[in-house]
C-alpha cells in the first residue's frame, strides 16, 4: 500500500476555479470586516470605559504613582523627596533617567546593597553622587547604564561596583564553561541576549505598570495615602512620592535608599540579633548560595566592564560589602560553598589588579568593627556601615586620589556625630 | 503556548489574517497545521515528536484498517493502535505511579522489587490528543467513518491548536469533516467568537486565578486553616476548576470559530445540575461523550445488561475516567465516589421551582465533596478535609468564616459568572449573547474588559488541565 504525498505536493502547486477565487476574495473582505467591527467596538469600549480609568489614573498620580522618570527626575532636582512605587521593583525603570539629568560625577552601582551609600559622603553640593544601586538586573546591565549616561553627554568620573557573591557563585557541581554555541558565535549569542534582557525588561515594566494599577484600587493603604496627599516623612519631613514611599522606604534625590519606618523601629525598640540572623540561615538552609566555583564569566564581564570604563577616563573601584558576622561564618563553613568562599576575594582581587582598579574585601565585617547593630538585615548593612567602608576606603594609600572626591577628615566627624549606628544624616 | 501569554494575541492575529489571505483551502490546512506545530513546539519542540509519531501511526493504522477486511487482522491493528497510543500514554503518565505502587504493595508483601523510575516530563496534553486519534481509529474500526487519505487533513484534525493541549476531545465524525471541506469566513460568526474568547479570559484570569491563590495556600497546608477555610476553599476550588476548565473551553471555541472550526461545547452550566448524572451530562461532555462511546458502550456493554454488570459497568467508567485525569489514587478515589454518587436519584421530585434549587445545591454540594478528592495531594488529606468539613459547628460559623476566605470581589465575580449562567440557560438555542441588545451588549464587553483589566491575574497560573 503507498502513501501519497501529492496531497502535501498540491498546496503549491493546485490552483481554484473561478468560484472558488470568488469565495476566496469574500473570504478577505469578510476578515477586514471583521477587523474593522473589532476595532471599533474596542474603541467604544475605550470610550466607555475611559472616564474611570482616567479618574482612576488621576488619583493615583496625586499620590506619585505612574509618573514618567522625567517628572520623577524634575521632581527630584528641585526639593528634598522620597519616592517609592508599590508593587513593584521601579528603581531600574527610573534611576537611569535621573542620573542622567542629575549628571553626577561619581556613581555607585550594584544591587540594593549598596544604596545605604549617599551623596553627603561625598564633596560637593548634593548633585555629584548618584546612586545607580538595584537599577539594573544582570550585569550586562551596567554597561547599558553607562551608555545611557554617555548618550546625554553625563559620563561620570568615578565609579564604585558593588560586588555581591552570588553574581559568581553557580551551583553546577563542577565549573560551568560556557555553552557550545556561546563559543561559536559569542558575540552573536551576546546580542541575542541583549536583547531577550530588553525584552524582558519592558515586558516586566509594562506588566509592572499594570499590576499596580489592578492592586491600587484593592489596596486600603491606597486609600489612606490618598487621605494623607502632603504627608511627609516623620524623620527627616521629605515629602512622599508614591505608595511605596508612605509605606516605609523610598530612595532620596541621590538614588540613595532610606528605610525609615525600619530604622525607626530599631532606634526606638532596638533590634534583636537572632531575628536579624535568621532570614539568613534560612536561606542557607534551603539550599541558596550554594556552589564551590567562581562564573569566570561573569567575572570577564565585570573585568570588561573595568577596561572599558579605563579606556574613557573613568575611575572604577570595586568592593564586596560586609555580611552579618555568624551568616558569613556559616556560608564560610558550608560544604556546598566554603570552596567558593576561598576562591571569591582571591580571583576578584586577582582580576581587579589586571585591570588595574582598586579592590577591597570589606565581606568579613570584623574588618571595620561592624557588629549587628551596624546592619538592617543580615546582609544590608547600614548607612554608618558605608560611611566606614567609605573613610576606609579614602584612607588607603592605593585610593589617595579619593581625596578629590571624599572629604575623609568631614565623614570622619559626621560619623562621629552620627545619631545611631544605623545612620550617619539627620536629613 | 499559553492562551493568557503575551505571545498569543500576535500569534492569533498573524494565524488568523494569514489564514484567510491564502487562496486554497489546502495552503490553509497547512498553515494551520504549521501554527499548531509552532504553538504545541512552543512549550517543547521535543515533544512535537512525539505528537507525530502518534499521529502518524494512527494514520497508517486506519489505512490498513480500511484495506482489509479480514476480522483477526483489522483487530491486530487496533490492538497495535491501543497499544502503542496507550502505551506512550502509559510510559510518559502512569509507569511511575504504578512502579511505587508494585514497590509498596511488594514490600508489604514482605519481598523487596526494586523497580527504576523514570524522570520524564509529561507531555503538554498527551491525554488529549492520544485519545482523540484513538477515536478515529476506533471509528473507523466500527465502520462509522472511512479512512483519510490526507495526511495533512488528518494531522490539522490531531493537533488543531485551539483544542490540542486541554480539548475539548473532539471525535473524528464531528471535526474531520470540518477540517477536509473548505471553509467560509462568515463576518457574523466573528462577533461571537471573540464573544467566546472574551468571556474566556475574564473565567480564566478574573474568576479561576484569584480564586486559586486562596485555594493553593489551604490545601497546601489543610492542618493549618479551620474547617470553615477548608470548606470555603473546596467551594472555591469548585468555581476556580470551573473557571480554568471552561475558560479555556471558551477561548478555545472562540479560536476555532475565527477558523470557521466550531468544536464541541464542553460545558453546559454543570453546577445548576439537579443530581449527578445530570452534572456528567453538562461537565467536560466530551470527554465524557468519549468514555460512553467507547468504554463504557462498546467496550463494556453499556446498559443492556444485567443490574449488577451495568453498576460494575459504570463504576469502571468513572474509575477509568478518574485515572484518565492523572496518575494517583486520589483522582481514582474521585471517579469512585462520582460513580456512587450517580446512582443517586434526584432529591425532590417536584417540578417546582423551589425543589430545582434546592436539587441544585444538594448536587453541587455532592460535587465540591467529590472535589475534595480531586484537589487533595493524597487520599489521607483528602479524608482528613472532609472530616473537618462535617465537623463544622454551623452555618453561623460558615457566615463568620467568610471573612477568612478569597477576597469578597471574587465571590462577586463568581456570582456574576453563575446569574449569566442561570440568564443564559433560559435562552436555549440563542447565540451566545445574542438575546441582549446591541447596546447593552457594548457596554457590557467594556465592563468585562475593564474587569479583565483591574482585576485579572496575570502571574500566569496554569490551567488546570494542562497537568493532564
Amino acid at each position: 500500500m503507498e502513501i501519497s504525498i501529492e496531497p502535501l505536493l498540491s498546496i503549491f502547486s493546485s490552483k481554484p476555479g473561478r468560484a472558488q477565487e470568488d469565495h476566496f476574495e469574500q473570504d478577505k473582505a469578510g476578515m477586514r470586516i471583521f477587523f474593522r467591527r473589532v476595532l471599533r467596538c474596542l474603541a467604544l469600549c475605550a470610550f466607555l470605559a475611559a472616564p474611570l480609568m482616567l479618574g482612576y489614573i488621576l488619583l493615583l498620580r496625586s499620590v506619585g504613582e505612574l509618573l514618567g522618570s522625567r517628572a520623577l527626575a524634575r521632581l527630584s532636582l528641585s526639593e528634598p523627596i522620597l519616592w517609592q512605587s508599590a508593587y513593584w521593583d521601579s528603581a531600574y525603570y527610573f534611576k537611569p533617567g535621573i542620573a542622567a539629568l542629575r549628571r553626577p560625577r561619581v556613581i555607585a552601582l550594584g544591587s540594593s546593597r549598596v544604596m545605604p551609600m549617599r551623596a553627603e559622603m561625598f564633596r560637593g553640593s548634593g548633585m555629584e553622587f548618584y546612586n545607580l544601586g538595584r537599577s539594573f538586573q544582570s550585569i550586562r546591565d551596567f554597561s547599558e547604564a553607562l551608555s545611557a549616561l554617555e548618550k546625554s553627554d553625563a559620563r561620570p568620573e568615578l565609579i564604585f561596583i558593588e560586588m555581591d557573591w552570588w553574581w559568581l557563585q553557580t551551583a553546577s557541581p563542577s565549573p560551568p564553561s560556557p555553552g557550545r554555541w556561546r563559543k561559536k558565535f559569542p558575540a552573536l549569542i551576546e546580542a541575542v541576549l541583549l536583547w531577550r534582557e530588553r525584552w524582558r525588561q519592558w515586558s516586566t515594566s509594562f506588566l509592572d505598570q499594570i499590576q499596580l494599577m489592578q492592586k491600587a484600587w484593592r489596596d486600603p493603604r491606597f486609600y489612606h495615602a490618598l487621605a494623607d496627599r502632603g504627608r511627609r516623612e516623620p524623620l527627616t519631613g521629605r515629602k512622599l512620592v508614591g505608595l511605596g514611599a508612605y509605606l516605609g522606604t523610598g530612595f532620596r534625590n541621590d538614588g540613595s535608599i532610606s528605610y525609615w519606618k525600619q530604622v525607626l523601629e530599631y532606634e526606638t525598640k532596638g533590634v534583636d540579633a537572632a531575628v536579624l540572623r535568621q532570614m539568613g540561615l534560612d536561606r542557607i538552609k534551603k539550599g541558596e548560595y550554594r556552589g564551590n566555583y567562581i562564573e569566570e564569566g561573569v567575572l570577564g564581564r565585570i573585568g570588561s566592564f573595568a577596561r572599558y570604563c579605563k579606556q574613557h577616563g573613568i575611575r572604577v573601584v570595586i568592593f564586596l560589602p560586609p555580611v552579618e558576622g555568624s551568616v558569613l561564618s556559616v556560608l564560610k563553613k558550608d560544604e556546598y560553598a566554603s570552596g567558593f568562599w576561598r576562591l571569591l576575594a582571591e580571583r576578584v582581587g586577582s582580576m581587579a589588579r589586571e585591570e588595574g582598579v582598586p579592590f577591597f574585601d570589606f565581606s568579613d565585617p570584623g574588618i571595620l568593627g561592624l557588629d549587628h547593630r551596624y546592619f538592617v538585615d543580615w546582609m544590608h548593612a547600614g548607612e554608618t556601615a558605608f560611611g566606614h567602608m567609605l573613610l576606609a576606603m579614602a584612607r588607603s594609600t592605593e585610593t589617595a586620589w579619593l581625596s578629590a572626591y571624599v572629604d575623609a577628615e568631614a565623614l570622619r566627624r559626621d560619623i562621629g556625630k552620627a545619631p545611631s549606628t544605623y545612620r550617619i544624616y539627620k536629613q | 503556548m499559553l492562551f493568557d501569554s503575551f505571545a498569543f494575541p500576535v500569534f492569533l492575529i498573524v494565524v488568523f489574517t494569514l489564514h484567510w489571505s491564502l487562496s486554497s483551502h489546502k495552503a490553509r490546512n497547512f498553515l494551520l497545521l504549521l501554527a499548531s506545530c509552532v504553538f504545541y513546539g512552543w512549550w517543547d519542540w521535543r515533544f512535537l515528536f512525539l505528537l507525530f509519531f502518534s499521529a502518524m501511526i494512527d494514520y497508517y493504522i486506519g489505512l490498513k484498517l480500511e484495506a482489509t477486511d479480514v476480522s483477526s487482522r483489522r483487530k491486530t491493528l487496533l490492538a497495535a493502535s491501543m497499544v502503542l497510543n496507550l502505551g506512550l500514554l502509559g510510559v510518559f503518565k502512569y509507569y511511575n505511579f504504578f512502579a511505587e505502587n508494585f514497590m509498596a504493595f511488594s514490600s508489604a508483601l514482605g519481598f523487596r522489587a526494586d523497580l527504576p523510575t523514570l524522570k520524564v516530563i509529561l507531555p503538554v496534553g498527551i491525554s488529549f490528543y492520544t485519545f482523540q486519534s484513538l477515536s478515529y481509529v476506533f471509528d473507523i474500526y466500527r465502520k462509522v467513518i472511512p479512512a483519510r487519505r490526507s495526511p495533512v487533513d488528518f494531522m490539522v484534525f490531531v493537533s488543531f491548536f485551539p483544542h490540542l493541549v486541554a480539548g475539548p476531545i473532539q471525535m473524528a465524525k464531528y471535526l474531520l469533516p470540518q477540517v477536509e471541506r473548505p471553509r467560509r469566513f462568515d463576518p457574523m460568526v466573528g462577533p461571537e467568537a471573540m464573544r467566546y474568547i472574551l468571556w474566556g479570559y475574564v473565567l480564566k484570569c478574573v474568576v479561576a486565578d484569584n480564586l486559586s491563590h486562596f485555594v493553593d495556600a489551604v490545601y497546601a497546608a489543610p492542618a493549618l486553616h479551620t474547617p470553615v477555610q477548608l470548606l470555603l476553599a473546596t467551594y472555591a476550588f469548585a468555581f476556580q476548576i470551573y473557571g480554568d476548565f471552561a475558560g479555556y473551553t471558551y477561548i478555545a471555541l472562540g479560536t476555532a470559530l475565527l477558523f470557521g472550526v466550531r468544536l464541541t461545547q464542553n460545558f453546559n452550566s454543570p453546577y445548576l445540575a439537579q443530581d449527578v448524572r445530570d452534572f456528567w451530562t453538562r461537565w467536560h461532555m466530551t470527554l465524557t461523550a468519549w468514555f460512553r462511546e467507547y468504554v463504557y458502550i462498546w467496550w463494556l456493554g453499556g446498559g443492556h445488561v444485567s443490574s449488577w454488570r451495568r453498576v460494575f459497568n459504570v463504576m469502571a467508567t468513572f474509575a477509568l475516567s478518574g485515572l484518565w485525569h492523572g496518575a494517583q489514587w486520589t483522582f481514582f478515589a474521585w471517579g469512585l465516589v462520582n460513580g456512587v454518587l450517580y446512582f443517586l436519584p434526584r432529591l425532590f421530585r417536584s417540578k417546582s421551582r423551589l425543589a430545582a434549587a434546592a436539587n441544585i445545591l444538594v448536587t453541587f454540594n455532592l460535587v465540591c465533596l467529590c472535589w475534595v478528592f480531586f484537589r487533595a495531594r493524597n487520599i489521607s488529606e483528602a479524608l482528613y478535609i472532609l472530616k473537618s468539613i462535617f465537623a463544622l459547628a454551623s452555618p453561623a460559623a460558615l457566615l463568620r468564616g467568610l471573612a477568612h476566605g478569597p477576597n469578597p470581589g471574587v465571590w462577586v465575580m463568581v456570582m456574576g459568572m453563575m446569574m449569566f449562567e442561570v440568564v443564559q440557560r433560559r435562552r436555549p438555542h440563542i447565540v451566545w449573547l445574542e438575546w441582549m441588545s446591541s447596546r447593552v451588549r457594548k457596554c457590557l464587553y467594556a465592563a468585562l474588559l475593564l474587569v479583565f483589566f483591574l482585576y485579572g491575574d496575570f502571574n500566569r497560573t496554569p490551567f488546570i488541565y494542562f497537568q493532564f
